[in-house]
């Protein structure tokens, strides 16, 4: 990975959530929502993010373009539009409206981001409104191409959201995203609710964007079939920490920590010859964020956790070119890849 | 002859609106053999759910009625009783409800009333509908409780269902539900909501109940792995009817019905490299829809007569239905009731 190639890094973040309780809201402790998380994102490149929910990665995408305040961590973000780099965690506020504009967020449910009362091209052309000098032919010009590219017919723009599918939606929320030529979106379960028809063709336009203005994405989902579909890497969180982050198809054919095997063996796949196959199942519930596990987080259910698990917390380290696990055993678990898992169900008993 | 539990027939559901009747589900049939898991799939708004609402009689309750058809629930082989006959409060319809046929859905609150202890409400309907004493009642639901794994269950029986993590709740949903040994489980989405780790975990304890129970299954779901993995045969919906219906190994191994085609290749697939399918256009409006077959406006085969007649259903193989005029031409189209696809595909 070149380094100028960099467009965004991440270093040491942090953001932690008081707990508060009683009537005057005496902080009795933290959520460790995200708990030390560094990485670096390449332009062009898609970046997924996977993990039960609750184990940060709405936060994590959120503290980027500082919708939520980071405890810690620096992020760097050097795009092509300025000079040099911008350093978030001292940024002054001209420069944090400057990433906002240059980081995107797109989220899982449309209509709660767009106003009922706006039109199509009031939602689509809002942002211009703070960030651009353009008369309103031309945001209007800007509205109507942006939204023949996400596949909206631009004689629509001044319908009201309640006219629109759900896909239809998420495209205008897309295409609002787009209006200011970011540089990164951070796509926050942006097909998660989607029916699997549209989210294709939701899915292929992303690629179609990336292709056609090189965009980068943070590509945050908890279906693992899309995340693998979509990304170049993939990073697995667990309890505010990276576990794992490696190249999409090493993860999937090599992982190197536990949680990640438990998250392939649970996929379901469709694939009848696995009909009514038992299969290991990852037990239990994740432990409360609050109140993390000693040691590494994850030997409370880990199947493979020895004595040095519960008391020693393992870092992350490279255990193979750019293949990241942290979990004391990366090097000589024999971990199953997705195949070999699905041949090994295969093989098992039916129920019955 | 074959053990059927459910035999319905021409189902027609209709939602009167604002904007005008809705015809929910339409001219839907479908047999049901004991012990068989049938999976209906499809995307949102294709009648899944008022399908397994009408089964029971909930829509009744709504703005909704059934307009044709019937629904002959056969408890035991010499029994039946036709459920559309009933009236949806009748006692005994209430009696069936939530005891013989039982229901899970996707959000498990929809089956607790947040005021109570989670215990106190499985217990009520082991009383309800097993007639058993209290303190019976509370040891079933807590042996019921430990059969789907929730830990300290005695313990758990007294707290209140936002004291349950999501899948705990999940669980004891199911838990209530298969409480009165029912003789046809009816799950709607029931791992839609849940993460990867614990959507397996209840397939795999759903998958143990039904070989415990000797249970029946519909098992509704968007997804096409869920019904790859749990049922043996299939209903794919589109617009309130049944597109295709086969075995589950021959729907995709060769489904024929254009739109079971389209969905099939547009599911991300693990190291798959191949681009997505994706289907253009949209579902249609259930209050405009087209005249012909419903999905002849995406379909990549659809010629001129599709856009004008509504396609019958034909049986182009034994036991693998499909409406689409690729299939055949008037005349050739199937009426009688439909057994269950893995029976005639057995008895070919
Ligand atoms: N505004 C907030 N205040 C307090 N806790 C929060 C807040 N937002 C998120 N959390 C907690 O932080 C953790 C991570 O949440 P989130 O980032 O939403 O996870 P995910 O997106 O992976 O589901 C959770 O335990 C959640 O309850
Ligand atoms: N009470 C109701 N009144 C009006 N329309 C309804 C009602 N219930 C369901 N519908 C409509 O019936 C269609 C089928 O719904 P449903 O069976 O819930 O779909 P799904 O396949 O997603 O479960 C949808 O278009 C839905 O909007
Ligand atoms: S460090 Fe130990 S507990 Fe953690 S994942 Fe590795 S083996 Fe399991
Ligand atoms: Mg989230
Ligand atoms: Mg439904």
């Amino acid at each position: 990975m070149a380094e100028t190639n960099t467009i965004l890094r991440v270093q040491g973040l942090k953001k932690y959530f008081p707990i508060q309780r009683g009537v005057f809201r005496r902080t009795v402790g933290h959520v460790h929502a995200v708990d030390d998380v560094s990485f670096e994102l390449t332009k062009g490149e898609t970046l997924g993010i996977v993990g039960e929910s609750g184990c940060g990665k709405t936060t994590l995408g959120r503290c980027i373009p500082r919708l939520v305040e980071p405890t810690d961590g620096e992020i760097t973000f050097s795009g092509d539009s300025v000079g040099g780099e911008l350093r978030v965690q001292s940024a002054d506020k001209e420069r944090i409206a400057d990433l906002r504009r240059r980081v995107q967020m797109i989220f899982q449910d449309p209509m709660a981001s767009l106003d009922p009362r706006m039109t199509i091209f009031e939602i689509v052309s809002e942002p211009l409104r703070y960030n651009a000098d353009l008369t309103q032919t031309e945001q209007r010009d800007r509205a109507a191409s942006l939204l023949e590219k996400t596949g909206i017919r631009s004689d629509y723009m001044d319908r009201y959201p309640h006219q629109f599918s759900g896909g239809q939606r998420q495209r205008i929320g897309i295409a609002r995203a787009l209006i200011l030529e970011p540089e990164v979106l951070i796509c926050d379960e942006a097909v998660s609710a989607l029916d699997v028809s549209v989210q294709a063709q939701i899915i292929k336009m992303f690629k179609q964007l990336q292709e056609e203005l090189s965009l980068s994405y943070l590509f945050i989902a908890h279906d693992l079939s899309v995340v693998e579909h979509v990304s170049h890497r993939i990073m697995v969180m667990y309890l505010g920490k990276i576990a794992e982050m490696a190249e999409s198809d090493a993860l999937f054919d090599r992982p190197r920590h536990p949680y990640t095997e438990s998250l392939l063996y649970s996929i379901p796949s469709a694939d009848p010859s696995l009909k009514g196959k038992k299969r290991r199942v990852l037990a239990g519930d994740v432990p409360n964020p609050a109140d993390p596990p000693s040691g590494c987080y994850f030997h409370t259910r880990c199947p493979y956790a020895q004595e040095i698990c519960k008391t020693t917390a393992p870092p992350l380290k490279e255990v193979a070119e750019g293949h990241h696990s942290a979990c004391h055993f990366a090097d000589t678990l024999p971990l199953k890849g997705y195949q070999q898992i699905i041949s090994e169900r295969r093989s098992e008993p039916a129920h019955e | 002859m074959s053990d059927h539990i459910l035999r319905v027939e021409g189902l027609k559901t209709v939602f009167k609106t604002f904007s005008g009747d809705i015809n929910a589900v339409d001219d839907v049939a479908f047999s049901l053999a004991r012990n068989e898991t049938l999976g209906i799939v499809g995307e949102s708004g294709c009648g899944k759910s008022v399908t397994a609402r009408s089964i029971m009689k909930l829509v009744e309750f709504e703005n909704g009625r059934i307009d044709a058809g019937s629904v002959e629930y056969m408890p035991t082989p010499d029994e039946l009783i036709d459920l559309t006959a009933l009236d949806h409060k009748s006692a005994e319809i209430r009696a069936i409800r939530g005891g013989q046929i039982s229901m899970i859905f996707q959000e498990p609150m929809a089956s607790f009333n947040p005021v109570f202890p989670i215990g106190k409400q499985m217990a009520e309907v082991l009383v309800h509908h097993l007639g058993l004493s209290k303190l019976e009642a509370r040891d079933r639901a807590i042996e019921m409780l430990n059969r789907v794994k929730i830990p300290n269950a005695a313990q758990r029986f007294d707290e209140y269902p936002h004291e349950f993590s999501g899948g705990m709740r999940q669980r004891a949903m199911i838990a209530m539900a298969i409480s009165c040994n029912p003789k046809l489980l009816i799950a709607d989405e029931p791992t839609t909501a849940l993460d990867v780790t614990v959507e397996a975990q209840i397939l795999e304890l759903l998958n143990e109940l039904e070989a415990e129970h000797s249970m029946t299954t519909i098992m509704i779901t968007h997804d096409m792995a869920v019904i790859a993995e749990m049922t043996d045969n299939v209903m794919v919906m589109y617009a309130g009817r049944i597109a295709e219906y086969s075995s589950a190994s021959a729907l995709f191994a060769n489904p024929l019905h254009p739109y079971t085609q389209a969905l099939l290749k547009s599911i991300p697939r693990i190291g798959s490299k191949e681009e997505l399918y994706s289907i253009e256009g949209s579902v249609p409006s259930l209050l405009d829809l087209p005249k012909g077959c419903y999905f002849a406006p995406r379909c990549p085969f659809a010629m001129e007569h599709c856009h004008t007649q509504a396609p019958p259903t034909f049986e182009p193989e034994p036991g693998h239905r499909v409406r689409c005029w690729l299939y055949g031409e008037p005349g050739d189209e199937v009426r009688a009731a439909p057994l269950t696809a893995s029976e005639e595909v057995a008895g070919t």
